[in-house]
């Protein structure tokens, strides 16, 4: 499981290992102010950030950062 | 003059070991076993005017009579106070002693136990007055007295202050108070003790959370199954399910089968702990459906689950979120998923 959250402290602290940043807690997944096409790249980026969460070994909770 | 009920178990009474565990419900009048030093402690207070002994395994093994049977007793006897046990490490002995409370709670009667703080007797109750014990009946005398002043707080109706004022276990229950000092003098007060390593008291106990092993990576995410849950409540319109705003104890699920995003005219947002007008517009910034079913098209993922979880993580208690989390998690497992997307707002 990857859990993509606003506030990845509190989720580490509650035991998540694969920890992805949010945009923000009202729209985690995008970000309603940027162009519809913009707003989507962004959820796109998160969610495939996400994806690579599920295929990176973990030992304990980790923010799985984004790929430069 | 206070009337003290006592509700003790076959082997307090004297009447025999697990032998006589089955020992059916029965009333005596006045104290027995360590109800005579309760009756001392009372002096001319009070008096323990009758004494409810049933055997360990017929309270657990047949529940509902004896539930019967404590609320005839009580209700024969109309006590002003129950006091209960103390159970000490017994873990049979201490969930009745806590149904007990329960049923005296019910008839509006100050009840007080006592037992071991890891009696599972404390997991029944937890409204419940507990006095925190020793593991043996070696502590009985010092249980009793702070048993029994808690109990004669309680059933004169006097307040009763906090948990370590007062010495029983914490009830999770907080109240509004005044103190003398505001919370950010109290906060720097406690900030300062921690960072110089001097005893300070939380007022906001955190409960811990468990440590879960980290799931292995999936190999191949062309081939694997991908589901999606979120605890941001995004329900159909309509909320059919009623889910709550907060303090929601249950989780829901919904299909994604034929839809390429999810529109603001089928689903909505209805968690109450942001400010969710944003995704009830575009539902998908919860949860990212459209992209979800471009990666699948492209590929990128083998499948995507066409049924989502969704619960209100908005003031959950722990309990309910440990038991909603293994319930959806064997749902996903036994549909063959291989990863999941948590989206948490």
């Amino acid at each position: 499981m990857a859990v993509l959250s606003a506030l990845p402290p509190l989720a580490m602290q509650a035991g998540a290992n694969r920890v992805v940043q949010g945009v923000k807690i009202e729209h985690v997944c995008g970000d309603p102010s940027l162009p519809p096409d913009a707003d989507r790249a962004l959820r796109r980026r998160l969610v495939e950030q996400a994806l690579r969460a599920l295929q990176t070994s973990v030992e304990q909770p980790t923010l799985v950062q984004a790929e430069r | 003059m206070l009337r003290v009920g006592h509700y003790i178990n076959q082997f307090f009474a004297g009447i025999g070991g697990e032998q006589s565990a089955n020992l059916t419900p029965q009333g005596r009048d006045g104290p027995v076993g360590p109800g005579r030093a309760l009756h001392l402690l009372l002096k001319d207070t009070g008096a323990v005017v009758s004494t409810l002994i049933c055997g360990d395994s017929f309270f657990n093994e047949r529940a509902a009579e004896a539930r019967t049977a404590v609320r005839a007793w009580m209700e024969e006897i109309r006590p002003d106070l129950v006091i209960a046990g103390p159970a000490f490490a017994a873990g049979r002995y201490g969930v009745a002693c806590a149904e007990v409370c329960r049923q005296a709670a019910e008839l509006d009667i100050a009840a007080v136990t006592g037992m071991h703080p890891e009696n599972p007797g404390l997991l029944v109750h937890k409204q419940a007055y507990v006095v925190p014990t020793g593991d043996s009946a070696a502590d009985l005398a010092r249980a009793l007295n702070v048993m029994l002043p808690l109990g004669q707080k309680l059933a004169s109706r006097v307040p009763v202050g906090p948990a370590a004022v007062e010495g029983y276990l914490p009830r999770g229950v907080r109240r509004p108070g005044a103190r003398g000092e505001i919370g950010a003098e109290r906060a720097i007060a406690m900030l300062v003790a921690k960072l110089t390593a001097q005893p300070f008291q939380t007022e906001i106990p955190v409960e811990k959370y468990e440590a879960v092993p980290p799931a292995p990576p999936i190999a191949d995410l062309r081939h694997a199954t991908i589901a999606v849950v979120t605890t941001g409540a995004v329900v159909p319109r309509g909320n059919p399910d009623h889910l709550k705003r907060c303090s929601e104890t249950r989780w829901a699920q919904y299909t994604l089968a034929g839809r390429d995003r999810l529109s603001s005219d089928e689903f909505e947002c209805v968690h109450g702990g942001f400010f969710n007008l944003m995704a009830s517009e575009n539902p998908n910034l919860v949860l990212p459906l459209d992209v979800l079913r471009d990666l699948q098209r492209e590929g990128k993922i083998g499948n995507l689950l066409d049924t989502y979880f969704t619960t209100t993580g908005n003031d959950q208690r722990l309990i309910d979120c440990k038991r909603n989390g293994a319930e959806i998690a064997a749902a996903v497992q036994s549909a063959g998923v291989d990863g999941v997307l948590l989206v948490a707002t």
